[in-house]
């Protein structure tokens, strides 16, 4: 797979503040990175560099090989830029509006009809062309952007707090357009609060806290470095008393955490020891009808690699 | 099957012929007037100024019923309609020329524009046009009005002629500051005092324009007939012409990438406008009825107009991108230095100077009225500009990387400026010489223009302390830039591999 985005050694100071420190990544073809960290880590500051907003004042960017410092209007050309506010014109119809940003890419004629027929396939904005955009609800808002921000077919795509605001709907339907785009082969950077939404799409995370790179890599990965190999996770048609129980005479069996119906411990034992643990629950009759071990999710790589460090 | 809604015109209509022509038009000025038409706003302003150039009408009419004096009505109707039209061209449209670009600040669009592929040229451009567009709609409902006065006598058509174009191009001026004031401040707050400047200056501008219609309707007629006065106007003419592209070019300035030399259009219209100067004062002397003070009011204007210019092109930053690189390169084959930053500025100006004074020689040798000593009135100037810009620009040039430190460094300009002209002031209040406390000393320009000829030396030698203390900026940039490149920082590498020409 190409790199697409290349972040070498970043720095970036406002006034006695280090914003961003040495940041280092990359985004490759077709991955879907999710850019996480607390806020005011350098998330913004990174995304707005990487889009040509502002300038590293050490380090360099290089989108699809072309410098930021050295060839901005062909890396802004390689890369669309969706910000966390969508400023909408007044009295301009969706459509004015993508006609609009087609021109100002110096798409001409039928090529620009051809190019806005296709991402309003692809974003299903074709009822909604004919409205204004200060009358859209923001799920639409953000389609619009979207919309706007592949025009020029853009070979990286850097969407800042993208399902901020929006209803569960609206999330899940951008979820899928954005695996959607990485299928088609763009490579996908994407900060976001809401963790489970990136866990579900990502394929690589980059954490970042006060400036500082945390941890890179991909999802998988990291989830496996993190991965809580003794806490165990058990659901039974028992009653919880009679679980609790149960539990607290096994052996190896420690801290034993309870959620509803849902049971959380730590066990030292290897998978055929797991096993003979299943097997007295079902011979005690306790009914399982769960019991795997603890999946590591992006939350849980989020909290163990930052301090909620403030600045 | 196509989701658009509306296809593409059958070639060959109407339509296809618009849309033909539209793929050529600023993809900002299309966008601009879409959402005008649409929008309440620009109807209501239309709707207002009518309703105050009909108003004025009948109050006109009516004051001459009621005088019964109907021999000067139509001078009268004009100047009503002339004040509305001031109104509307002078005070308002600056307004909307400021909010236009202020608004995608606001409104979070300014960037997605930056991002769009448009230049900054392009968005500026754009967004002035279409201003301007507007008030063009808003003069068409004026000129049956002009025309009645006309008709009604008591106005001359060279007067109408002259003076519409002026409240034009007081407007593009005006409209020209007030996006270049937009383009440059980036806080609320300043930006909420700019608006208030631009309203002031509308303001101001509008009681001028009406002062002037006042005043010359009826001896402005002159100008078709005097070829003194019609050379006059043709210089104000396009010197306001100069200073509307100055402006824009110090607002494009604003939008640019902070890699990119934002400052290639400011020195171009610089140049241009210097070489218009110089084109008039040739004319000037080769035109045997023309005196010789319309010559030096030329130069000495262009001289005095260009000094903003040059406090842009002097306080902005060293550029260390791609642009800089590029032209450090070509720089290298010949003698001439292409330094970033201020120092391509400061060459420019030392040309400008040069020319002037070449068409300042040819004037003394060639046209009866003009004096050797007048060539201090040019030259002066631009000297002292040189020494009140330069030298606060050079000693504080690591500051001006940022836009609030260019700021910083303008100001400390402006209060070095003051400095140089009252502190001396004030020694001289302090030993008790009366000369110096009288500002009689070669720092205070306004001084040193009053003794012509006498001071011309040691403006020159001011100018040069300018321009030394800007050499060291110049070869730090140029050392930092050659740094940089052999990094691999700026610009690719078959470019460092080049071999270097041997310098003789």
């Amino acid at each position: 797979m190409s790199v697409i985005l290349e972040v070498e050694r970043v720095t970036k100071r406002f006034g006695k503040l280090t914003a961003v420190d040495d940041v280092s990544f990359e985004v490759q073809r077709g991955d879907i990175v999710g850019f996480i960290g607390p806020n005011g880590a350098g998330k913004t500051t990174t995304m707005r560099m990487c889009a040509t907003l502002e300038m590293p004042d050490e380090g360099d960017v290089r989108i699809a090989g072309r410098s930021v410092l050295v060839d901005v209007d062909n890396a802004r050309h390689a890369m669309g830029f969706m910000p966390d506010s969508f400023g909408a014109y007044p009295s301009t119809t969706v459509l004015e509006y993508l006609d609009f940003f087609g021109r100002a890419h110096g798409l001409r004629g039928k090529e620009r009809l051809s190019r806005i027929e296709g991402v309003v396939e692809f974003t299903g904005l074709g009822p909604l062309l004919s409205k204004e955009l200060t009358g859209l609800s923001k799920g639409m808002k953000q389609r619009t952007c979207l919309a706007k921000t592949l025009l020029h077919d853009p070979e990286l795509l850097i969407l800042d707090e993208p399902a901020s605001g929006l209803d569960p709907r609206a999330r899940v339907e951008f979820r899928e357009l954005i695996v959607a785009l990485a299928g088609l082969g763009k490579a996908v950077l994407v900060s976001s609060h809401i963790l489970s939404e990136l866990s579900e799409v990502c394929t690589g995370a980059v954490v970042i806290e006060a400036g500082k790179l945390q941890a890179v890599g991909n999802l998988a990965e990291m989830k496996s470095g993190l991965a809580k190999t003794d806490e165990v996770v058990v659901r039974a048609l028992c009653s919880p008393e009679a679980m609790a129980e149960f539990l607290s005479l096994q052996p190896g069996v420690d801290d034993v955490r309870r959620e509803g119906a849902t049971f959380g411990f730590e066990f030292g034992g290897d998978d055929a020891e797991r096993a003979g643990l299943l097997a007295k629950m079902v011979a005690a009759e306790l009914r399982p009808v769960e019991f795997r071990a603890a999946e590591t999710d992006l939350e849980d790589i989020f909290m163990q690699m930052t301090k909620g460090e403030l600045r | 099957m196509s989701v658009l809604t509306d296809p593409p015109a059958a070639p060959g209509s109407l339509d296809a012929g618009l849309e033909a022509a539209s793929e050529r038009l600023n993809p900002i000025l299309i966008k601009e007037v879409r959402q005008a038409l649409r929008g309440p706003n620009f109807r209501r302003a239309y709707l207002c100024v009518i309703a105050i150039a009909g108003a004025f009408g009948v109050w006109q009419l009516l004051s001459g019923y009621n005088s019964g004096s109907w021999s000067n009505l139509g001078e009268r109707l004009f100047i009503a309609q002339y004040w509305a039209l001031a109104i509307g061209l002078c005070a308002l449209l600056p307004i909307q020329a400021y909010q236009t670009l202020g608004t995608e600040r606001e409104e979070h669009t300014l960037e997605l524009l930056l991002l769009s592929g448009l230049s900054p040229g392009q968005i500026v451009n754009g967004k002035l046009i279409s201003v301007l567009a507007q008030g063009l709609v808003v003069l068409s409902a004026f000129l049956p009005l002009i025309a009645l006065a006309y008709l009604l006598r008591g106005i001359d058509l060279f007067a109408i002629l002259a003076l519409v174009p002026i409240c034009i191009l007081g407007s593009a001026i005006a409209c020209s500051i007030a996006a270049f004031l937009s383009a440059n401040i980036e806080k609320r707050m300043p930006r909420v005092l700019g608006i208030g400047v631009v309203a002031f200056g509308g303001v101001g501008l509008t009681f001028g324009m009406a002062g002037l219609a006042r005043e010359a309707a009826s001896e402005i007629g002159e100008i078709g007939r005097d070829p003194n006065a019609l050379f006059a106007f043709l210089n104000t003419v396009v010197a306001a012409g100069c200073v509307t592209a100055l402006f824009l070019a110090g607002a494009r300035a604003g939008f640019a990438h902070a890699e990119e030399d934002g400052l290639r259009s400011l020195r171009r219209v610089t140049a241009v406008s210097a070489l218009i100067a110089c084109a008039f004062a040739l004319v000037a002397l080769a035109w045997p009825g023309l005196q010789g003070r319309v010559l030096l009011g030329t130069l000495i204007g262009a001289a005095i107009l260009l000094a903003p210019s040059f406090l842009f092109l002097m306080t902005d930053r060293e550029r260390m991108g791609r642009h800089a690189a590029e032209g450090l390169r070509r720089g290298r084959r010949g003698w001439l230095p292409m330094l970033p930053g201020g120092g391509l500025g400061v060459l420019l100006y030392v040309c400008i100077a040069l020319a002037f004074g070449a068409v300042l020689f040819a004037a003394v040798n060639l046209k009866s009225g003009i004096r050797s000593d007048d060539s201090s009135l040019v030259l002066t100037p631009l000297s002292y500009t040189l020494f009140y810009i330069g030298v606060p620009s050079g000693l504080l040039a690591k500051y001006t990387g940022t836009p609030a430190g260019r700021l910083r460094v303008r100001v400390a300009v402006a209060i070095f400026t003051g400095g140089c002209i009252l502190l001396p002031m004030v020694l001289g209040g302090f030993v008790g010489d009366r000369d110096l406390a009288q500002g009689e000393h070669y720092l205070n320009f306004f001084w040193a223009m009053s003794r012509q000829n006498d001071a011309l030396v040691e403006a020159l030698a001011l100018g040069f302390v300018g321009l030394l203390v800007n050499v060291v900026r110049m070869l730090a940039g140029r050392a930092k830039v050659v740094e940089l490149r052999s990094a691999g920082r700026l610009g690719p590498s078959a470019q460092d591999s080049e071999p270097e020409p041997q310098q003789t």
